[in-house]
Protein backbone atom coordinates (compact mmCIF):
# COMPACT_ATOMS: atom_id res chain seq x y z
CA UNK A 1 0.00 0.00 0.00
CA UNK A 2 1.55 3.37 -0.83
CA UNK A 3 1.45 6.26 1.04
CA UNK A 4 -1.85 8.27 0.84
CA UNK A 5 -0.91 11.55 -0.95
CA UNK A 6 -3.52 13.25 0.72
CA UNK A 7 -1.52 13.52 3.90
CA UNK A 8 0.20 16.56 2.63
CA UNK A 9 -1.33 19.31 -0.52
CA UNK A 10 -1.08 18.58 -3.52
CA UNK A 11 1.62 21.11 -5.39
CA UNK A 12 -0.18 22.21 -8.40
CA UNK A 13 1.60 24.09 -11.53
CA UNK A 14 -0.62 26.25 -13.11
CA UNK A 15 0.85 28.04 -16.47
CA UNK A 16 -1.74 30.34 -17.72
CA UNK A 17 -1.25 33.93 -18.67
CA UNK A 18 -5.38 34.61 -18.70
CA UNK A 19 -5.64 36.46 -15.14
CA UNK A 20 -9.67 35.54 -15.77
CA UNK A 21 -8.85 31.19 -16.37
CA UNK A 22 -6.39 31.71 -13.13
CA UNK A 23 -8.93 32.90 -11.05
CA UNK A 24 -11.56 30.49 -12.90
CA UNK A 25 -8.87 28.07 -12.04
CA UNK A 26 -8.42 28.57 -8.71
CA UNK A 27 -11.74 29.01 -7.70
CA UNK A 28 -12.69 25.52 -9.12
CA UNK A 29 -9.82 24.45 -7.23
CA UNK A 30 -11.53 25.76 -3.86
CA UNK A 31 -13.81 23.20 -3.64
CA UNK A 32 -11.71 19.90 -4.53
CA UNK A 33 -12.28 16.85 -2.25
CA UNK A 34 -8.22 16.94 -1.84
CA UNK A 35 -6.33 19.96 -0.29
CA UNK A 36 -4.10 21.65 -2.77
CA UNK A 37 -1.57 24.53 -3.21
CA UNK A 38 -1.96 26.40 -6.54
CA UNK A 39 1.38 27.61 -7.91
CA UNK A 40 0.84 30.01 -10.78
CA UNK A 41 3.23 31.26 -13.27
CA UNK A 42 2.27 33.50 -16.44
CA UNK A 43 4.61 32.26 -19.24
CA UNK A 44 7.01 29.54 -20.44
CA UNK A 45 10.13 30.84 -18.87
CA UNK A 46 9.07 31.34 -15.40
CA UNK A 47 7.38 27.93 -16.02
CA UNK A 48 10.78 26.54 -16.28
CA UNK A 49 12.98 28.37 -13.81
CA UNK A 50 9.90 27.07 -11.15
CA UNK A 51 10.63 23.87 -12.42
CA UNK A 52 14.33 23.80 -12.45
CA UNK A 53 14.52 26.21 -8.99
CA UNK A 54 16.42 29.00 -10.44
CA UNK A 55 15.73 32.50 -10.60
CA UNK A 56 13.12 34.07 -8.34
CA UNK A 57 11.96 30.61 -7.72
CA UNK A 58 14.65 29.01 -6.09
CA UNK A 59 12.55 27.94 -2.90
CA UNK A 60 9.78 26.44 -4.95
CA UNK A 61 8.57 23.00 -5.13
CA UNK A 62 8.15 20.13 -7.39
CA UNK A 63 4.62 19.86 -8.52
CA UNK A 64 2.64 16.68 -8.26
CA UNK A 65 0.59 17.80 -11.61
CA UNK A 66 1.05 20.44 -13.97
CA UNK A 67 -1.64 22.24 -15.73
CA UNK A 68 -0.33 24.00 -19.28
CA UNK A 69 -1.66 26.48 -21.68
CA UNK A 70 -0.65 26.13 -25.10
CA UNK A 71 -0.71 30.04 -25.78
CA UNK A 72 1.85 31.86 -23.64
CA UNK A 73 4.25 34.99 -24.08
CA UNK A 74 7.65 34.30 -24.22
CA UNK A 75 8.14 30.31 -24.25
CA UNK A 76 5.06 29.04 -25.75
CA UNK A 77 3.46 25.77 -23.88
CA UNK A 78 5.08 23.08 -26.25
CA UNK A 79 8.44 24.03 -25.66
CA UNK A 80 7.72 24.14 -22.11
CA UNK A 81 6.16 20.65 -22.70
CA UNK A 82 9.24 19.58 -24.64
CA UNK A 83 11.78 20.49 -22.22
CA UNK A 84 10.12 18.95 -19.32
CA UNK A 85 9.87 15.75 -21.14
CA UNK A 86 13.28 15.64 -22.04
CA UNK A 87 15.04 16.55 -18.70
CA UNK A 88 15.46 13.27 -16.82
CA UNK A 89 13.82 14.80 -13.66
CA UNK A 90 10.80 16.57 -15.07
CA UNK A 91 9.52 14.00 -17.16
CA UNK A 92 7.88 12.14 -14.17
CA UNK A 93 5.73 14.62 -13.88
CA UNK A 94 2.38 14.54 -15.02
CA UNK A 95 0.81 17.02 -17.27
CA UNK A 96 -2.27 18.08 -18.59
CA UNK A 97 -2.73 20.41 -21.41
CA UNK A 98 -5.80 22.40 -20.85
CA UNK A 99 -5.87 24.88 -23.45
CA UNK A 100 -8.63 27.09 -26.15
CA UNK A 101 -7.23 25.41 -29.30
CA UNK A 102 -8.89 22.12 -30.80
CA UNK A 103 -6.97 22.48 -33.62
CA UNK A 104 -6.14 18.83 -34.74
CA UNK A 105 -2.18 19.86 -35.21
CA UNK A 106 -2.16 21.12 -31.52
CA UNK A 107 -3.71 17.55 -30.18
CA UNK A 108 -1.98 15.68 -32.32
CA UNK A 109 1.59 17.91 -31.95
CA UNK A 110 0.82 17.85 -27.54
CA UNK A 111 0.53 13.97 -27.55
CA UNK A 112 3.80 13.51 -29.94
CA UNK A 113 5.78 15.78 -27.06
CA UNK A 114 4.21 13.04 -24.59
CA UNK A 115 1.92 15.46 -23.14
CA UNK A 116 -0.29 13.09 -20.71
CA UNK A 117 -3.13 14.25 -21.22
CA UNK A 118 -5.22 17.20 -23.48
CA UNK A 119 -8.13 19.27 -21.95
CA UNK A 120 -9.71 21.95 -24.26
CA UNK A 121 -10.69 24.66 -21.80
CA UNK A 122 -15.15 24.04 -21.13
CA UNK A 123 -17.18 26.59 -22.14
CA UNK A 124 -18.45 27.37 -18.35
CA UNK A 125 -17.68 27.05 -14.83
CA UNK A 126 -19.72 24.41 -13.95
CA UNK A 127 -17.85 22.11 -16.88
CA UNK A 128 -14.79 23.44 -16.11
CA UNK A 129 -15.62 22.23 -11.96
CA UNK A 130 -16.29 18.76 -13.31
CA UNK A 131 -12.83 18.78 -14.87
CA UNK A 132 -11.06 19.85 -12.03
CA UNK A 133 -12.91 17.34 -10.55
CA UNK A 134 -12.29 14.77 -13.13
CA UNK A 135 -8.45 15.64 -12.70
CA UNK A 136 -9.04 15.09 -9.05
CA UNK A 137 -10.42 11.88 -9.05
CA UNK A 138 -8.01 10.45 -12.01
CA UNK A 139 -4.76 11.42 -11.51
CA UNK A 140 -4.46 12.48 -7.07
CA UNK A 141 -6.68 9.42 -6.43
CA UNK A 142 -6.51 6.38 -8.84
CA UNK A 143 -3.43 7.01 -10.77
CA UNK A 144 -0.12 6.27 -8.39
CA UNK A 145 1.87 9.32 -9.06
CA UNK A 146 5.80 8.68 -9.04
CA UNK A 147 7.92 9.30 -6.00
CA UNK A 148 9.18 12.73 -5.36
CA UNK B 1 -21.78 39.60 -121.66
CA UNK B 2 -19.16 39.96 -119.03
CA UNK B 3 -19.13 43.18 -117.42
CA UNK B 4 -16.37 44.51 -114.52
CA UNK B 5 -18.69 44.62 -111.89
CA UNK B 6 -21.69 46.74 -109.87
CA UNK B 7 -22.43 50.09 -111.27
CA UNK B 8 -21.34 51.82 -108.03
CA UNK B 9 -18.15 50.06 -108.06
CA UNK B 10 -14.81 52.00 -108.57
CA UNK B 11 -13.96 50.38 -111.81
CA UNK B 12 -11.27 47.88 -111.68
CA UNK B 13 -7.64 48.66 -113.13
CA UNK B 14 -5.90 46.63 -115.70
CA UNK B 15 -2.52 47.90 -116.33
CA UNK B 16 -1.40 46.45 -120.25
CA UNK B 17 2.11 46.30 -120.81
CA UNK B 18 3.21 45.62 -124.22
CA UNK B 19 5.63 47.25 -126.38
CA UNK B 20 3.63 47.36 -129.80
CA UNK B 21 0.53 49.80 -129.24
CA UNK B 22 -1.35 48.33 -132.28
CA UNK B 23 -1.81 45.32 -130.49
CA UNK B 24 -3.20 46.85 -127.20
CA UNK B 25 -5.33 49.35 -129.39
CA UNK B 26 -8.31 47.53 -130.10
CA UNK B 27 -7.92 44.96 -126.21
CA UNK B 28 -7.79 48.42 -124.66
CA UNK B 29 -11.26 49.37 -126.12
CA UNK B 30 -13.43 46.61 -125.59
CA UNK B 31 -11.58 46.53 -122.17
CA UNK B 32 -12.72 49.97 -120.94
CA UNK B 33 -16.54 49.24 -122.90
CA UNK B 34 -16.32 45.99 -120.24
CA UNK B 35 -15.88 48.53 -117.56
CA UNK B 36 -12.59 48.24 -117.03
CA UNK B 37 -10.08 51.32 -116.43
CA UNK B 38 -7.07 50.86 -118.52
CA UNK B 39 -3.63 52.12 -118.63
CA UNK B 40 -0.62 51.06 -120.89
CA UNK B 41 2.98 50.98 -120.36
CA UNK B 42 5.39 50.50 -123.45
CA UNK B 43 8.33 48.23 -122.00
CA UNK B 44 8.46 46.14 -119.20
CA UNK B 45 10.57 49.07 -117.14
CA UNK B 46 7.83 51.56 -117.44
CA UNK B 47 5.19 48.95 -116.39
CA UNK B 48 6.64 47.72 -113.23
CA UNK B 49 7.18 51.89 -112.07
CA UNK B 50 3.48 52.30 -112.99
CA UNK B 51 2.62 49.08 -111.61
CA UNK B 52 4.50 50.37 -108.00
CA UNK B 53 2.95 53.83 -108.35
CA UNK B 54 -1.12 52.82 -109.52
CA UNK B 55 -1.35 49.30 -107.91
CA UNK B 56 -3.46 48.26 -110.33
CA UNK B 57 -5.90 45.14 -109.87
CA UNK B 58 -4.51 43.24 -112.66
CA UNK B 59 -1.86 42.94 -115.04
CA UNK B 60 -1.64 42.13 -118.84
CA UNK B 61 2.03 41.43 -119.72
CA UNK B 62 3.75 40.72 -122.81
CA UNK B 63 6.07 37.41 -122.90
CA UNK B 64 7.80 39.10 -126.01
CA UNK B 65 9.35 42.12 -124.99
CA UNK B 66 12.67 44.46 -125.93
CA UNK B 67 14.84 45.27 -123.21
CA UNK B 68 13.15 43.72 -119.57
CA UNK B 69 11.62 40.60 -120.93
CA UNK B 70 8.14 39.99 -119.77
CA UNK B 71 9.34 37.07 -117.72
CA UNK B 72 12.16 38.77 -116.02
CA UNK B 73 9.12 41.99 -115.05
CA UNK B 74 7.33 39.20 -113.71
CA UNK B 75 10.00 38.42 -111.59
CA UNK B 76 10.50 41.45 -110.46
CA UNK B 77 6.83 42.74 -109.75
CA UNK B 78 6.71 39.34 -107.37
CA UNK B 79 9.88 39.92 -105.97
CA UNK B 80 8.17 43.39 -104.84
CA UNK B 81 5.90 43.41 -101.82
CA UNK B 82 4.12 46.48 -102.71
CA UNK B 83 3.50 44.56 -106.39
CA UNK B 84 3.61 40.83 -105.38
CA UNK B 85 -0.11 40.55 -104.91
CA UNK B 86 -1.46 41.49 -108.20
CA UNK B 87 -2.22 38.76 -110.40
CA UNK B 88 -0.59 38.58 -114.08
CA UNK B 89 -1.59 37.30 -117.50
CA UNK B 90 1.26 36.69 -119.67
CA UNK B 91 -0.48 38.21 -123.48
CA UNK B 92 1.81 35.41 -126.23
CA UNK B 93 1.87 34.99 -129.79
CA UNK B 94 1.10 31.07 -130.49
CA UNK B 95 4.67 30.46 -131.25
CA UNK B 96 5.67 31.54 -127.51
CA UNK B 97 3.60 28.41 -125.73
CA UNK B 98 6.43 26.73 -125.10
CA UNK B 99 7.58 29.08 -122.69
CA UNK B 100 4.05 28.71 -120.58
CA UNK B 101 5.99 26.79 -117.41
CA UNK B 102 8.46 29.27 -117.31
CA UNK B 103 5.69 32.03 -117.25
CA UNK B 104 3.70 30.17 -114.10
CA UNK B 105 7.10 29.82 -112.76
CA UNK B 106 8.23 33.29 -112.98
CA UNK B 107 4.82 33.56 -111.19
CA UNK B 108 2.10 34.39 -113.82
CA UNK B 109 -0.89 33.16 -113.37
CA UNK B 110 -2.34 32.84 -116.67
CA UNK B 111 -2.09 32.78 -120.56
CA UNK B 112 -3.96 34.58 -122.83
CA UNK B 113 -2.91 34.04 -126.76
CA UNK B 114 -2.95 36.87 -129.48
CA UNK B 115 -4.77 37.34 -131.32
CA UNK B 116 -7.06 37.61 -128.67
CA UNK B 117 -10.50 36.39 -127.93
CA UNK B 118 -12.13 39.00 -126.47
CA UNK B 119 -14.98 37.04 -124.26
CA UNK B 120 -11.83 34.79 -123.15
CA UNK B 121 -9.92 37.36 -122.51
CA UNK B 122 -12.32 39.24 -119.82
CA UNK B 123 -13.28 36.32 -118.75
CA UNK B 124 -9.80 34.96 -117.51
CA UNK B 125 -9.45 38.42 -116.45
CA UNK B 126 -13.13 38.35 -114.47
CA UNK B 127 -11.96 34.66 -112.93
CA UNK B 128 -8.82 36.34 -111.43
CA UNK B 129 -9.90 39.27 -110.46
CA UNK B 130 -12.68 37.44 -108.67
CA UNK B 131 -10.03 35.46 -107.06
CA UNK B 132 -8.14 38.06 -106.10
CA UNK B 133 -11.35 39.69 -104.48
CA UNK B 134 -11.62 36.37 -102.62
CA UNK B 135 -7.95 36.27 -101.41
CA UNK B 136 -8.35 39.76 -99.83
CA UNK B 137 -11.35 39.07 -98.28
CA UNK B 138 -9.96 36.11 -96.97
CA UNK B 139 -6.98 37.59 -95.56
CA UNK B 140 -9.13 40.70 -93.52
CA UNK B 141 -11.23 38.26 -91.93
CA UNK B 142 -7.78 36.35 -91.00
CA UNK B 143 -6.78 39.80 -89.43
CA UNK B 144 -10.12 40.02 -87.79
CA UNK B 145 -9.94 36.40 -86.36
CA UNK B 146 -6.31 37.35 -85.05
CA UNK B 147 -7.82 40.31 -83.68
CA UNK B 148 -10.22 38.49 -81.83
CA UNK B 149 -8.31 36.25 -80.56
CA UNK B 150 -6.11 38.47 -79.23
CA UNK B 151 -8.63 40.02 -77.29
CA UNK B 152 -10.60 37.18 -76.12
CA UNK B 153 -7.41 35.55 -74.97
CA UNK B 154 -6.62 39.19 -73.07
CA UNK B 155 -9.63 38.68 -71.39
CA UNK B 156 -9.21 35.37 -70.78
CA UNK B 157 -6.13 36.60 -69.07
CA UNK B 158 -8.20 38.62 -66.53
CA UNK B 159 -10.91 36.16 -66.09
CA UNK B 160 -7.78 33.38 -64.37
CA UNK B 161 -6.64 36.63 -62.51
CA UNK B 162 -9.81 37.73 -61.26
CA UNK B 163 -10.17 33.75 -60.59
CA UNK B 164 -6.66 33.74 -58.45
CA UNK B 165 -7.74 36.62 -56.53
CA UNK B 166 -11.39 35.72 -56.17
CA UNK B 167 -9.90 31.99 -54.75
CA UNK B 168 -7.27 33.93 -52.30
CA UNK B 169 -9.85 36.51 -51.53
CA UNK B 170 -11.99 33.73 -50.56
CA UNK B 171 -9.52 31.82 -48.25
CA UNK B 172 -8.48 34.84 -46.48
CA UNK B 173 -12.49 35.40 -45.85
CA UNK B 174 -12.25 32.12 -44.21
CA UNK B 175 -9.12 32.28 -42.27
CA UNK B 176 -10.49 35.91 -40.86
CA UNK B 177 -14.01 33.84 -40.07
CA UNK B 178 -11.67 31.68 -37.99
CA UNK B 179 -9.91 33.81 -36.18
CA UNK B 180 -12.51 36.04 -35.51
CA UNK B 181 -14.78 32.97 -34.05
CA UNK B 182 -12.16 31.29 -32.12
CA UNK B 183 -10.98 34.69 -30.27
CA UNK B 184 -14.46 35.44 -29.75
CA UNK B 185 -15.17 32.19 -27.37
CA UNK B 186 -12.32 33.76 -25.00
CA UNK B 187 -14.19 36.62 -23.34
CA UNK B 188 -17.50 34.85 -24.10
CA UNK B 189 -15.99 31.79 -21.95
CA UNK B 190 -15.06 34.77 -19.35
CA UNK B 191 -18.56 35.93 -19.33
CA UNK B 192 -20.48 32.44 -18.65
CA UNK B 193 -18.33 31.42 -16.13
CA UNK B 194 -17.94 34.46 -13.80
CA UNK B 195 -21.86 34.38 -14.12
CA UNK B 196 -21.53 30.98 -13.09
CA UNK B 197 -19.56 31.20 -10.64
CA UNK B 198 -21.31 34.60 -9.22
CA UNK B 199 -24.44 31.92 -8.94
CA UNK B 200 -22.80 29.72 -6.96
CA UNK B 201 -20.63 31.91 -4.49
CA UNK B 202 -23.64 34.55 -4.09
CA UNK B 203 -26.42 32.62 -5.49
CA UNK B 204 -27.93 32.39 -1.50
CA UNK B 205 -27.65 36.39 -1.45
CA UNK B 206 -29.57 36.96 -4.75
CA UNK B 207 -33.60 37.56 -4.91
CA UNK B 208 -35.35 35.96 -7.63
CA UNK B 209 -35.13 38.87 -9.87
CA UNK B 210 -31.34 38.74 -9.71
CA UNK B 211 -31.45 34.74 -10.29
CA UNK B 212 -33.77 35.51 -13.30
CA UNK B 213 -31.45 38.72 -14.61
CA UNK B 214 -28.28 36.55 -14.29
CA UNK B 215 -30.22 33.25 -16.21
CA UNK B 216 -30.45 35.43 -19.21
CA UNK B 217 -27.23 36.66 -19.30
CA UNK B 218 -26.01 33.13 -19.06
CA UNK B 219 -28.42 32.12 -21.88
CA UNK B 220 -27.49 35.04 -23.77
CA UNK B 221 -23.63 34.04 -23.70
CA UNK B 222 -24.39 30.27 -24.46
CA UNK B 223 -26.12 31.43 -27.54
CA UNK B 224 -23.67 33.84 -28.54
CA UNK B 225 -21.08 30.79 -28.08
CA UNK B 226 -22.83 28.11 -30.06
CA UNK B 227 -23.28 30.42 -32.98
CA UNK B 228 -19.67 31.00 -33.04
CA UNK B 229 -19.22 27.59 -33.18
CA UNK B 230 -21.01 26.89 -35.64
CA UNK B 231 -19.60 29.61 -37.64
CA UNK B 232 -16.13 28.06 -37.28
CA UNK B 233 -17.41 25.19 -38.30
CA UNK B 234 -18.55 26.73 -41.40
CA UNK B 235 -15.82 28.94 -41.90
CA UNK B 236 -13.20 25.99 -41.63
CA UNK B 237 -15.32 23.55 -44.04
CA UNK B 238 -13.61 24.60 -47.51
CA UNK B 239 -9.84 25.65 -45.86
CA UNK B 240 -10.00 22.48 -43.63
CA UNK B 241 -11.67 20.15 -46.03
CA UNK B 242 -9.43 17.27 -46.90
CA UNK B 243 -8.91 15.94 -50.31
CA UNK B 244 -11.77 13.78 -52.17
CA UNK B 245 -11.20 10.33 -52.04
CA UNK B 246 -13.17 7.56 -52.53
CA UNK B 247 -15.26 6.62 -49.76
CA UNK B 248 -17.97 4.24 -49.10
CA UNK B 249 -21.30 5.84 -48.20
CA UNK B 250 -22.82 3.12 -45.98
CA UNK B 251 -19.65 3.27 -43.35
CA UNK B 252 -20.13 7.71 -43.36
CA UNK B 253 -23.63 7.00 -42.84
CA UNK B 254 -22.95 4.16 -40.14
CA UNK B 255 -20.83 7.30 -38.13
CA UNK B 256 -23.69 9.67 -38.36
CA UNK B 257 -25.92 7.33 -36.58
CA UNK B 258 -23.68 6.69 -34.22
CA UNK B 259 -23.01 10.19 -33.07
CA UNK B 260 -27.28 10.49 -33.06
CA UNK B 261 -27.44 7.26 -31.05
CA UNK B 262 -29.18 9.23 -28.17
CA UNK B 263 -31.46 11.77 -30.20
CA UNK B 264 -32.58 8.10 -31.95
CA UNK B 265 -33.07 6.65 -28.53
CA UNK B 266 -34.94 9.54 -26.86
CA UNK B 267 -37.07 9.65 -30.04
CA UNK B 268 -38.15 6.28 -30.67
CA UNK B 269 -36.91 6.90 -34.27
CA UNK B 270 -37.49 4.16 -36.98
CA UNK B 271 -34.17 5.05 -39.78
CA UNK B 272 -34.52 2.89 -43.02
CA UNK B 273 -31.39 2.64 -45.01
CA UNK B 274 -30.72 1.44 -48.66
CA UNK B 275 -27.19 0.50 -49.92
CA UNK B 276 -25.47 3.57 -50.43
CA UNK B 277 -22.99 3.97 -53.72
CA UNK B 278 -18.95 4.91 -52.97
CA UNK B 279 -17.89 8.43 -54.13
CA UNK B 280 -15.34 10.76 -53.89
CA UNK B 281 -15.66 12.66 -50.66
CA UNK B 282 -14.15 13.71 -47.79
CA UNK B 283 -15.03 11.31 -45.44
CA UNK B 284 -15.96 13.61 -42.18
CA UNK B 285 -18.00 16.28 -44.17
CA UNK B 286 -20.15 13.67 -45.76
CA UNK B 287 -20.92 12.07 -41.83
CA UNK B 288 -21.53 15.57 -40.94
CA UNK B 289 -23.91 16.18 -44.01
CA UNK B 290 -25.86 13.08 -42.38
CA UNK B 291 -25.78 13.62 -39.49
CA UNK B 292 -27.47 17.35 -39.83
CA UNK B 293 -30.09 16.00 -42.24
CA UNK B 294 -30.93 13.22 -40.11
CA UNK B 295 -30.76 14.96 -36.83
CA UNK B 296 -33.33 17.83 -38.26
CA UNK B 297 -35.38 14.85 -39.63
CA UNK B 298 -35.57 13.54 -35.49
CA UNK B 299 -36.10 17.07 -34.23
CA UNK B 300 -38.58 18.34 -36.36
CA UNK B 301 -40.93 15.01 -35.59
CA UNK B 302 -45.15 15.04 -35.94
CA UNK B 303 -45.22 14.37 -32.19
CA UNK B 304 -44.58 10.99 -32.55
CA UNK B 305 -41.50 8.31 -32.99
CA UNK B 306 -40.31 9.43 -36.61
CA UNK B 307 -39.76 7.40 -39.58
CA UNK B 308 -37.07 8.20 -42.16
CA UNK B 309 -35.93 7.05 -45.02
CA UNK B 310 -32.29 7.34 -46.50
CA UNK B 311 -32.44 5.83 -50.46
CA UNK B 312 -29.76 6.65 -53.10
CA UNK B 313 -30.23 6.10 -56.52
CA UNK B 314 -28.22 6.74 -60.22
CA UNK B 315 -29.26 9.53 -62.18
CA UNK B 316 -26.87 9.87 -65.24
CA UNK B 317 -23.70 11.23 -64.51
CA UNK B 318 -24.68 11.82 -60.63
CA UNK B 319 -25.53 9.76 -57.74
CA UNK B 320 -28.99 11.24 -55.93
CA UNK B 321 -29.62 10.92 -52.14
CA UNK B 322 -32.86 10.86 -50.65
CA UNK B 323 -33.38 11.35 -46.73
CA UNK B 324 -37.11 11.66 -46.44
CA UNK B 325 -38.82 11.75 -43.29
CA UNK B 326 -42.65 12.20 -41.94
CA UNK B 327 -42.26 15.38 -39.21
CA UNK B 328 -44.02 18.63 -39.47
CA UNK B 329 -42.87 19.60 -42.97
CA UNK B 330 -41.89 23.01 -44.43
CA UNK B 331 -43.53 25.71 -45.96
CA UNK B 332 -42.83 25.69 -49.62
CA UNK B 333 -42.21 29.46 -49.48
CA UNK B 334 -39.15 29.05 -47.53
CA UNK B 335 -37.87 26.06 -49.57
CA UNK B 336 -34.26 28.44 -50.37
CA UNK B 337 -34.39 30.18 -47.47
CA UNK B 338 -33.96 27.63 -45.53
CA UNK B 339 -30.23 27.17 -46.95
CA UNK B 340 -29.11 30.45 -45.56
CA UNK B 341 -26.86 30.80 -42.60
CA UNK B 342 -28.82 31.32 -39.42
CA UNK B 343 -31.93 30.98 -41.18
CA UNK B 344 -35.03 29.51 -38.38
CA UNK B 345 -38.25 28.89 -39.01
CA UNK B 346 -39.46 28.33 -35.79
CA UNK B 347 -38.69 30.39 -32.43
CA UNK B 348 -36.14 29.12 -30.12
CA UNK B 349 -38.58 27.58 -27.62
CA UNK B 350 -39.56 25.39 -29.59
CA UNK B 351 -36.93 23.64 -31.47
CA UNK B 352 -33.44 24.61 -30.95
CA UNK B 353 -30.30 25.20 -32.83
CA UNK B 354 -28.59 28.49 -34.57
CA UNK B 355 -30.28 27.49 -38.10
CA UNK B 356 -26.95 26.87 -39.22
CA UNK B 357 -27.70 23.08 -40.13
CA UNK B 358 -28.64 23.33 -43.40
CA UNK B 359 -26.24 26.05 -44.82
CA UNK B 360 -23.37 23.50 -43.66
CA UNK B 361 -25.15 20.80 -45.37
CA UNK B 362 -25.07 23.11 -48.72
CA UNK B 363 -21.60 24.16 -48.15
CA UNK B 364 -20.47 20.51 -47.96
CA UNK B 365 -22.82 19.24 -51.65
CA UNK B 366 -21.42 21.97 -53.37
CA UNK B 367 -17.67 21.65 -52.36
CA UNK B 368 -17.95 17.86 -53.01
CA UNK B 369 -19.59 19.21 -56.41
CA UNK B 370 -23.33 19.00 -56.11
CA UNK B 371 -26.88 20.04 -55.75
CA UNK B 372 -29.02 20.42 -52.88
CA UNK B 373 -32.44 20.88 -52.57
CA UNK B 374 -35.89 20.05 -50.42
CA UNK B 375 -38.75 18.85 -51.62
CA UNK B 376 -41.85 19.94 -49.38
CA UNK B 377 -45.04 19.24 -51.48
CA UNK B 378 -45.91 15.98 -49.64
CA UNK B 379 -48.60 16.44 -47.49
CA UNK B 380 -46.77 15.28 -44.17
CA UNK B 381 -42.49 15.14 -44.05
CA UNK B 382 -40.28 16.87 -46.20
CA UNK B 383 -37.55 15.08 -48.17
CA UNK B 384 -33.88 16.69 -48.66
CA UNK B 385 -32.33 15.65 -51.70
CA UNK B 386 -28.59 15.89 -52.66
CA UNK B 387 -26.79 14.72 -55.49
CA UNK B 388 -22.93 13.94 -55.72
CA UNK B 389 -21.24 13.30 -58.59
CA UNK B 390 -20.51 9.32 -60.15
CA UNK B 391 -17.03 7.97 -60.74
CA UNK B 392 -17.15 5.59 -63.16
CA UNK B 393 -14.81 3.24 -61.45
CA UNK B 394 -16.60 3.00 -58.12
CA UNK B 395 -20.33 2.66 -59.05
CA UNK B 396 -22.33 -0.51 -57.85
CA UNK B 397 -25.48 -1.54 -58.35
Amino acid sequence: MHEMPALRPIEILLVEDNPGDVRLTREALKDAKMSNVLHVVEDGAAALDFLHRRGAYTQARRPDLILLDLNLPKKNGREVLQEIKQDPRLKIIPVVILTTSQAEEDILGAYSEHANCYITKPVDFAQLTKIVRTIEDFWLSIVTLPPT
Amino acid sequence: MLTAAAPDAPRPAILIVDDTPVNVAVLAEQLGAHGFSVMVAQDGEEGIERARLTRPDLILLDVMMPGLSGLESCRRLKADERTREIPVIFMTALSDIGDKINGYQAGGVDYVTKPFHTEEVLARINTHLSLQTMRRRLMAQNTQLQQEIAVREKAEAVLAERSTELARSNAELEQMAYVASHDLQEPLRMVTSYLQLLEQRYGGRLDADAHEFIGFAVDGARRMQALIEDLLTYSRLGTKGKPLAPTDCNAVLATALRSLEVAIEESGARIECGTLPTVLGDEAQLAQLFQNLLANAIKFRAGHAPHIAVRASADGPVWRFDVQDDGIGIDKEYSERIFEMFQRLHSRNTYPGTGIGLAICKKIVERHGGRIWVDASARQGTTFSFTLPRTQEYHHA
